[in-house]
């Protein structure tokens, strides 16, 4: 049975079985790579997304959970071109090294910015712990979501 | 035979072998360099390094990056003596190409220490250069990307600047001498800028010289200073591409189950339930375990997981509780 939503501003339907994680169907069936398989049991963040604003770990979401709502990938987050404020705070904070990771952590960041402007580092680490990063750019991460809280406020 | 003894002794061998191999091979061979891969794409391509298209000059960077941030130094090598900004230095993987082979990781595999710097210890390592060329391997690893471009990304840079000051020189009909380079233009005494994106076909006439002169550390720019790292922006938009986010065109999805004791064989598997799931296309017997080939990973691991196994017995003896006991106590 067709499962209708919307992912970065546009429609999608997919034709898959109602238990399929979000995951995989962003990956496999919509192309959008942006979102990575780390675990595929909510330990790592790696597949990270906006589900309603929400920040969700798309290996647990089964696509049944999606009909109707509104997704943002880190493709509808920001581009290239046209950076979101946390992009843009990364790539000053030359957070990423490896870099799977990170897709996940901004997505996370976003969502705590977007809830509370202004996060205490104690806040941060606490809202950023579920997300792994086997490369260790933990200090590089808090210094960007500071970056990030003063870009968005001056906006 | 004493210990030194025998260490001269392997050392010579392998000394001879790698000096004979080179002779074999020819020199003539050996100068000549590989087919630019690069060539016939759209733009000039001034050497197997450096490609300038009419939007700008794009380095390539054939070592893979790991998060190490070797495309960012490879580049700035290239950068350095080719006079470019660095935010104007755009950077390419490249192909799969012979012209990119790694000579540094041959040089690695030779009997010495990596501090021996005996005669000896350099003229295999030297002698090692031929082999690697032939054997073309293009590969990232051991610490070698550096050291294998330290000095070719470099002239490659400097051999492209020269072209273009030649092109420069003969379209303003001036002398080499009389001209300079700055970020990413040839200048003339005059203050003239000629970008170049528009020497680049010109350049691409001139005779390229074999050994340019490289730039002395002191006047360096660009290296030994920390710089944005050029793979950082694609990481932070999702647009990096990883092997698992490669997609093509009618492109299915596969997961792999083998024998759970490392090199035993399968004696049988029964697919019936797995065959019947949602999106399973084929399943495929392999020497010590299946393939699953669906439209999707995640059915693929579903298939995967309602197929039933008979493993075969490991090839290596079962643990025995001696071995255990064996081991210090925790």
């Amino acid at each position: 049975m067709p499962t209708t939503f919307s992912v970065n501003g546009r429609a999608a339907t997919v034709d898959l079985p109602g238990d399929v994680p979000l995951l995989w169907v962003l990956r496999d069936a919509l192309h959008l790579t942006g979102t990575k398989y780390g675990c595929g049991v909510a330990a790592c963040g790696a597949c990270t997304v906006h589900l309603n604003g929400e920040a969700v770990r798309s290996c647990q979401v089964p696509l049944a959970d999606a009909e109707g709502a509104s997704i943002t990938t880190i493709e509808g987050l920001g581009t290239p071109e046209t950076l979101h404020a946390v992009q843009s705070a990364w790539i000053e904070a030359q957070v990423a090294q490896c870099g799977f990771c990170q897709s996940g952590q901004i997505m996370q960041a976003a969502a705590l910015l977007a809830a509370n402007p202004a996060p205490t580092e104690s806040e941060i680490d606490e809202a950023m712990s579920g997300n792994l990063c086997r490369c260790g750019t933990y200090p590089r991460i808090r210094n960007a979501i500071g970056i990030a809280a003063a870009l968005l406020s001056e906006a | 035979m004493s210990r030194l003894g025998t260490i001269a002794r392997r050392t010579f061998l392998v000394g001879s072998a790698a000096l004979i191999g080179g002779t074999a091979f020819g020199w003539y061979l050996y100068r000549k360099p590989y087919p630019n891969p690069i060539e016939g794409q759209a733009g000039t391509a001034l050497t197997p390094y450096v490609l300038i298209e009419t939007g700008g000059v794009t380095i390539i960077t054939p070592r893979a990056e790991m998060g190490q941030g070797v495309h960012t130094t490879l580049a700035a090598l290239v950068a350095e003596e080719l006079d470019l900004a660095w935010e104007d230095v755009r950077v390419m993987h490249g192909p799969a190409a012979k012209a990119y082979y790694n000579a540094a990781m041959l040089e690695d595999g030779v009997p010495f220490a990596p501090t021996d710097d005996s005669w000896m210890a350099r003229t295999v390592r030297d002698a090692m250069q031929v082999p690697a060329k032939f054997l073309a391997l293009q590969v990232t690893g051991g610490s070698t990307s550096i050291p294998d471009g330290f000095q070719k990304m470099r002239v490659a840079g400097a051999v492209a600047r020269m072209a273009l000051i030649g092109a420069a020189a003969r379209r303003l009909g001036l002398d080499l001498a009389q001209l300079k380079t700055e970020a990413g233009a040839v200048i003339a005494p005059d203050g003239t800028r000629l970008p170049y994106t528009e020497l680049a076909v010109e350049a691409a006439a001139v005779a390229l010289p074999e050994e340019p002169t490289l730039r002395d550390r002191a006047g360096w720019k660009l290296l030994g200073k920390s710089l944005p790292r050029k793979d950082v922006p694609a990481k932070s938009t999702g647009t990096a591409l990883f092997t698992q986010d490669l997609r093509l065109p009618g492109m299915k999805f596969a997961t792999v189950r083998t024998n759970p004791r490392l090199g035993g064989p399968m004696v049988g598997f029964d697919a019936a339930a797995a065959e019947t799931l949602p999106g399973v296309e084929r399943i495929v017997a392999l020497p010590d375990g299946v393939a699953v080939v669906a439209t999707n990973t995640w059915l693929a691991i579903q298939a995967a997981n309602a197929i039933t196994f008979d493993w075969g017995a490991a090839p290596y003896p079962p643990l025995r509780p001696r071995s255990r006991r064996s081991l210090p106590p925790r």
